[in-house]
């Protein structure tokens, strides 16, 4: 996978060349509320993955990859509702730019009908990455989420692209 | 029958009773007030954080407005039962979910907050954007208007003269204007929580008091039988009603105009933008039928058993059916129920009416022309401040119409409104799920179906027996879907307004809900 650098406000990652880059009119894009995000576009295919980085002000929040790790599963519960659509594998606390990082691997049934009449559910590869910056006081969250057919194949690279995340300069 | 006559001092209670209410919503609304102040997401779209639940009362009672509470009764008692084909057969509830979820995903993705916003975008034409919210600008004032008109009526009637008209209408105006200004949709969605079980339980109590108090033996079974036996009423209870308007021609044009213009009224159009997850539209499909049901089904019941049975025939003035059985055949503290569950109807159609004016004409009128294209900046306070001004504009010339009062309001507002608005239909379908709907398409389709809709409700008559709607609806069709045919669609709008919301990794927001519900718990402990 060819990648290139994305950098603003000191954050980079580095991202498969042929994908888009977007960004959420909703949440902004400034040094302390941000959020950015990329797909791959497809290239006369439907598309298979999206990566989305957001960070925020960590205000007074301490051990935040602590409380990720404690959190994350009531969040998947509370979300998706039923244990069938969704299916949580390793949570981890990993090391990621010398910081402390919570690292969640997941699966759940996504589909873009509503009642799954015109397209049936997929499932879908997650992968989450959380940590705490406290030299730039912010918290980041890398979201990978890709077709389970498409994270198989090119899972490494996923994964390489998540832990290419810098939090400052 | 038993009636009852209210008394000076019932008056000055039901007076009480109302500036009490008043009071309530003027409170309900500041509490919000902040909250709306920086954000004009927050303004119209309450954040796009309304629950199911809120949600679904907030539609249901947004489409049922004053017309509804008095004029549902009113149309069943002079034409018969079939009047219950206005409902459309619950299918606005089933367009709501397929066409509203594809509206939300792309809402949250491009940050739409009015049907313009969309169809402006997804027809790349600033020209289409700008005509159609000129549009349903226009056709919203009378429609507001008719429920402040709706509203006056109701507190004099009630009140008998105690209270003028124009006090009466200024007592609605301070409510809704107050109210919208204020707390913006935030307040108007948990008002209209508020309303739509006020409404339906003010309906199942007048519905319990006359059923009880007039035939304390049979219930509804009795009134049903002394309505069947009289041949005067016996009409009312079956097909084509007394006066023949319920053919299958009758009953078709009636059903559609409930079926398919409902679902792109403006302020229904924006609640797809307002809702917080798809469990809202999962919700939606089942609990808005319902509500639907309950509450059409107690005015169909009042319209064709009680108010004939209670009244007997020929009621000299039909659009007083109800305002006169709740107010001489029930207790006095009915009568005043009955006025709430008016201000519960009206209001709330009126605010949600009135806040997608203000959205529109702010947004897509002035701020769009005057800042977005000449690259200006605006932060979102002073949206919001100038959409607060735009609605003081907007009540001042409702007002004016009020005052006026002219007597084909009912016409001009009804008999258009609902059909002008239901002509973008087509287009926000097409713009939606048709990859070929072009912008010439769009045009052609809706300025097509407006000259239709205008020729057949004020110069021709409707050929055939269909309605102007009807009529408006093929030609826009037609024209839509033939001159989309022959023209092209950029390759960008299609990938970006029909792929995207078709991807399955467009869908999993979830993902992103989760890790936003983690922050916020992290941040809590």
């Amino acid at each position: 996978m060819d990648t290139d650098d994305f950098s603003a406000y000191g954050i980079s990652v580095a991202y498969p060349r042929d994908w888009t880059i977007s960004f959420d009119r909703r949440r902004g894009f400034l040094a302390h509320d941000g959020f950015v995000k990329f797909e791959d576009a497809g290239q006369g295919r439907e598309p298979q993955a999206s990566f989305t980085l957001q960070w925020e002000d960590a205000h007074d929040c301490t051990d935040f990859a602590d409380k990720y790790y404690v959190n994350v599963e009531k969040q998947f519960k509370k979300v998706f509702k039923r244990k069938d659509n969704y299916r949580l594998g390793a949570i981890e606390i990993v090391s990621i730019n010398n910081h402390k990082a919570c690292l969640v691997r997941g699966e759940y049934l996504a589909g873009p009908s509503l009642f799954g009449v015109t397209r049936k559910k997929e499932h879908l590869a997650n992968m989450q990455l959380a940590f705490q910056c406290d030299k730039m006081r912010r918290i980041l969250v890398g979201n990978i989420t890709a077709l389970n057919t498409y994270y198989k194949e090119e899972g490494e690279s996923l994964q390489k692209m998540m832990f290419s995340i810098h939090c400052h300069a | 029958m038993t009636t009852y006559e209210m008394s000076e001092w019932g008056k000055i209670l039901i007076i009480l009773g109302i500036l009490a209410y008043v009071v309530f919503m003027t409170f309900q609304g500041m509490l919000n007030f902040k909250k709306t102040s920086k954000s004009s997401e927050a303004f119209f779209s309450a954040d796009r954080g309304i629950n199911p639940f809120v949600l679904v009362c907030s539609t249901a009672i947004s489409v049922f407005s004053g017309l509804t509470f008095y004029g549902f009764p009113s149309s069943v008692y002079r034409n018969g039962i079939g009047f219950f084909s206005a409902t459309g057969s619950f299918v606005a509830a089933l367009m709501f979910v397929l066409i509203g979820y594809r509206l939300w995903l792309l809402g949250k993705e491009y940050g739409f907050t009015t049907p313009s916003d969309f169809l402006r975008s997804r027809y790349y034409s600033e020209g289409y954007g700008l005509f159609t919210a000129a549009l349903l600008v226009a056709f919203i004032i009378p429609y507001v208007a008719l429920q402040l008109i709706t509203i006056g009526d109701g507190i004099v009637t009630t009140t008998e003269g105690m209270v003028p008209y124009v006090g009466a209408v200024a007592i609605g105006t301070i409510c809704i204007g107050v109210h919208v200004l204020s707390g913006g949709m935030k307040s108007v969605a948990w008002m209209d929580t508020f309303h739509m079980i006020l409404g339906l339980g003010a309906l199942g109590l007048i519905l319990y008091v006359l059923t009880k108090t007039h035939f304390p033996n049979g219930g509804l079974a009795e009134a049903a039988a002394m309505v069947q036996a009289n041949p005067e009423t016996a009409p009312i209870l079956g097909h084509p009603g007394p006066n023949g308007v319920f053919t299958w021609k009758g009953t078709l044009n009636n059903a559609l105009t409930g079926a398919i213009a409902t679902v792109v009224w403006p302020h229904i159009f924006a609640r797809s933008y307002m809702a917080k997850s798809k469990q809202n539209f999962l919700v939606m499909s089942w609990a808005l039928p319902l509500i639907y049901m309950l509450t059409i089904g107690i005015l169909m019941i009042i319209g064709c058993v009680l108010a004939p049975a209670i009244l007997g025939p020929g009621f000299a003035n039909p659009d007083l059916v109800m305002p006169t059985l709740s107010t001489k055949y029930c207790p006095p503290f009915i009568a005043f129920i009955s006025l709430l569950c008016l201000f519960a109807f009206a209001v709330s159609t009126s605010e949600s009416l009135l806040l997608s004016a203000s959205s529109l004409a702010t947004k897509d009128l002035y701020i769009r022309q005057r800042f977005e294209l000449r690259n200006r900046e605006i932060d979102q306070a002073s949206v919001v401040r100038t959409s607060r001004i735009v609605v003081v504009i907007l009540m001042v010339g409702i007002l004016y119409v009020v005052m006026l009062k002219p007597a084909y309001i009912t016409d001009y507002a009804y008999r258009l409104s609902s059909p002008f608005f239901a002509m973008i239909l087509p287009a926000t379908v097409g713009g939606l799920f048709w990859r070929k709907g072009s912008k010439e398409g769009a045009f052609a389709g809706t300025i097509g179906g407006l000259i239709v809709v205008t020729l057949f409700t004020f110069i021709l008559p409707a050929p055939l027996g269909f309605s102007a709607l009807l009529w408006g609806m093929a030609v826009n069709i037609i024209l839509y879907v033939g001159i989309s045919l022959v023209t092209k669609v950029p390759e960008e709008i299609s990938k970006k307004y029909i792929d995207r919301v078709n991807m399955v990794i467009a869908t999993g927001r979830e993902s992103n809900d989760v890790i936003d519900g983690v922050i916020a718990a992290a941040r809590i402990r």
